[in-house]
């Protein structure tokens, strides 16, 4: 009858090894013009902190108007992001984002790379680089850890270190950020405890 | 590469198009650099600030930086 508990050992051992656990998760998959505030996210509670208006098309999300961040909360300052970006007009991810006017913002703008804390409604750079070439559709990773934040632009071996990131640094909403153009494209946002 | 750590003025008027940035960053385009001393917005905001900037380039553009005459002797190279 209790046969089946060293299986279960076994299987809480492998799910262990899988990975860190995943505390936000979006893909997008909706109907086209659907909000991501009436969206239901693959894992997570749902995008509701920030006063952007963004809305799904063809699988990705896309901006369409008001405020530059919308943001989901992962109940952990602490983490690491990742998300696709179709391409490098300026548009990317936040972390401890409390509203439109404060958070930390990582994007590319063509070939330069940039770390932002935007600290109520100043925009002060803290790291910037320059990319090899533009990288067209990327992926952004981000790991916030305290008050250490690391950027990075997948594949290229391209890394942004900001070591005094004080600002909002126990609040837990993370999501996307948008500049002035209409459009951009957010695909697999993930956001995981650290590894 | 090299590592070094660059004294530089601070300038911007905060906003997204003119943001608070390091007068390094825009006297040497393309420069990998990053805050290492983390200034308060606030003082930044003042007007005046000069912080400790990382930097992370060849030895001809930190050659440039030593040599420009905002920057010569607030240089110190990372060992």
């Amino acid at each position: 009858m209790y046969g089946t508990l060293p299986a279960l050992t076994g299987l809480s051992g492998m799910l262990d090894v899988a990975g860190p656990t995943v505390l936000l998760l979006d893909n997008f998959t909706d109907a086209d013009a659907t909000l991501l505030t009436d969206h239901t996210m693959d894992i997570g509670p749902g995008w509701s902190v920030g006063s952007g208006v963004f809305e799904i098309q063809s699988g990705q999300a896309t901006w369409d108007s008001g405020g530059r961040f919308l943001a989901a909360d992962a109940g952990n300052a602490d983490v690491d992001l990742q998300c696709h970006l179709g391409d490098s007009s300026s548009y990317g991810v936040v972390v401890r984002c409390t509203d439109d006017d404060n958070g930390w913002v990582v994007y590319v703008e063509a070939i330069q790379f940039y770390l932002f804390e935007i600290n109520g409604g100043s925009f002060v750079v803290r790291a910037a680089d320059t990319l090899d070439s533009d990288p067209g559709a990327h992926t952004l990773e981000l790991q916030a850890d305290g008050a250490s934040i690391v950027a990075t632009v997948a594949g290229t071996g391209h890394s942004l270190l900001y070591a005094f990131a004080a600002l909002n640094q126990t609040v837990t909403t993370h999501g996307l950020y948008s500049t002035t153009a209409v459009g951009g494209h957010w695909d697999n946002f993930l956001v995981t405890e650290l590894a | 590469m090299t590592q070094a750590i660059v004294q530089s003025p601070w300038i911007g008027m905060g906003s997204r198009q003119n943001p608070y940035r390091p007068q390094l960053h825009d006297d040497f385009p393309g420069l990998k650099w990053s805050d290492a001393t983390g200034l308060p917005v606030a003082q930044i905001a003042q007007g005046g600030a000069v912080g400790n900037i990382q930097v992370t380039c060849t030895d001809a553009v930190l050659n440039a930086i030593k040599a420009h005459p905002r920057y010569s002797g607030h240089v110190v190279v990372m060992v």
